[in-house]
């Protein structure tokens, strides 16, 4: 009881020629297959000299299998552990980047895009439809109008952009203010600017900012004040630090 | 037909693009972090449509991040254009939002800039931080005086000597002496120096004066940018009866 049981002369030799093996997995594996044709070895010699125990049969296999010492330094050329221990990080690495893939999974489905505000009004009517011309390239982005709508009686340009990048991670910050202004074919100027649009007396034409959302091409839904209803066409323009890039947006004919 | 078994080798490398594969996925759904200041700024110049501008300078505190309030920004970098300057405060440098940029318009000679955010000094006195751009390289020496400014229902007049950031940007840190607070609950805003009267003085190397420049301070109204109208409402108040 509590004696430390003694490892036969098959065991010794195992543990002699996987010594060398330094990555615990590796050395595992090349130990069971070992034993594995030390084990056939020894069913051989049994079925030859049938008086033999199993003992002495593992006993005589093993030695026919050479010397453990010569065969360690062999294994341990073919294992390099540097190589299981790559293996095992990469296992590693992998696990957590899976795992925050997991916990992000939920964010990254697309966004369903911010609902219209005329979708939110169905009693607004719309004066008239606005057209925007071809795609803006600023940057990385392409931009365009989706649709434009001038809502009656309201004075109120509601404008639907779309985006688009090669950078499809880099989602547009509409909401930098400082980036839009506007005017129109009547000579109003719109700022973006949020404290110049109170006169003391009455609100001043003004162009908001653009809320982007969604994955891949984003939308957001920019809201112009101020808009006359005869006015024929409007300018947003978008101020890139070196100048400004307009987008013109047009009335369409009623019909 | 037995399947073939990938090598240690294989199973190494479809490991490591399996990681990469889904670590940018990853990256991408958090907005595709950038891991310095300036390329978190190029960054934030690209998602606001605003071409990419010369660096003129790049300061970031040497405060920890512990050390670091949470008002304070930890980088500020400008950006120069034809005619404007860009401004970029930056809160955290690998998160592409939440970090401010600010546009100024470029003066013929030296421009005045106020910072949209506060700095933090290293015994943690907070700053409002005036920036002068395009300071002649014979400056040695510098100092600004505004006039005017509102602080806890104090009027200080005050006159700070600046640090030179950079070739040609200098700053000037106006404390915010919180002792002055009454009730503790007066706040200040970001925009305290915009509008308001100043005076910049350069010497040269042997401390004799080199150049004067007078103006009044810009101002930059953006949304999100703290701002407390009813604030000025109340100070003015208290002032008036004083």
């Amino acid at each position: 009881m509590g004696e430390k049981q003694e490892r036969t002369p098959a065991e010794g030799w195992l543990d002699k020629a996987t010594a060398g093996i330094r990555f615990g997995p590796d050395r595992r594996e090349v130990r069971r297959e070992l034993e594995e044709h030390l084990e056939d070895k020894a069913l051989d010699f049994q079925r030859i000299f049938p008086g033999l125990t199993e003992d002495e049969a593992k006993e005589r296999a093993a030695a026919e299998m050479g010397d453990p010492v010569e065969i360690g330094k062999e294994l341990a050329k073919i294992h390099r552990p540097w190589l299981g221990y790559l293996w095992r990080a990469s296992q590693v690495l992998l696990g957590l980047v899976l795992l925050s893939f997991l916990a992000e999974v939920g964010t990254l489905a697309p966004h369903a895009g911010i609902r219209s505000d005329r979708e939110a009004e169905p009693g607004w009517v719309v004066e008239a439809a606005f057209a925007g011309q071809e795609p803006v390239r600023i940057n990385n982005y392409t931009l365009w109008v989706e649709e434009a709508a001038l809502i009656q009686g309201m004075g109120e340009l509601h404008i639907t952009w779309r985006a688009a990048s090669p950078r499809f991670w880099e989602m547009p910050d509409g909401e930098f203010s400082q980036a839009w202004t506007a005017v129109d074919d009547r000579g109003t100027v719109y700022t973006s600017i949020w404290d110049q649009t109170w006169d003391g007396e009455r609100m001043l034409p003004y162009v908001g900012s653009v809320q982007f959302t969604g994955a891949l091409v984003w939308s957001g839904e920019q809201t112009v004040y101020g808009v006359p209803q005869e006015a024929q066409w409007i300018q947003i323009n978008i101020e890139t630090g070196e100048g400004t890039i307009p987008v013109v947006l047009e009335r369409e004919e009623t019909q | 037909m037995k399947k073939r078994t990938l090598s240690r080798k294989e199973k190494i490398a479809r490991n490591l693009l399996l990681a990469l594969c889904f670590g940018f996925v990853v990256w991408a759904s958090q907005g595709g972090p950038m891991p310095t200041a300036e390329l978190t700024f190029r960054q934030m110049e690209r998602t606001r449509f605003l071409a990419r501008s010369e660096i003129m300078c790049t300061w970031e505190t040497p405060l920890s991040v512990g050390e670091l309030g949470t008002s304070s920004a930890r980088a500020v970098l400008v950006g120069r254009y034809t005619d404007q300057i860009a401004v970029g405060c930056l809160f955290q440098l690998n998160n592409p939002f939440g970090n401010r940029l600010t546009l100024w318009p470029r003066e013929e000679e030296i421009t005045p800039v106020p910072l949209s955010a506060l700095l933090q000094g290293e015994d943690g006195t907070l700053f409002h931080v005036l920036l002068f751009l395009e300071v002649p390289e014979e400056a040695a020496g510098a100092q600004a005086t505004i006039t005017g400014r509102i602080e806890n229902a104090k009027e200080p007049v005050e006159t700070i000597q600046g640090e030179r950031w950079a070739d040609g940007v200098w700053a000037f840190w106006f404390p915010i002496d919180s002792a002055l607070t009454t009730d503790g609950d007066l706040k200040y805003g970001t925009k305290d120096l915009e509008g308001l009267p100043y005076t910049l003085e350069l010497y040269r190397t042997d401390g004799g004066p080199l150049t004067e420049q007078e103006g009044t301070l810009p101002e930059n109204f953006q949304p999100g940018v703290i701002y407390d109208p009813g604030l000025y409402d109340v100070l003015n108040d208290i002032l008036l009866n004083q």
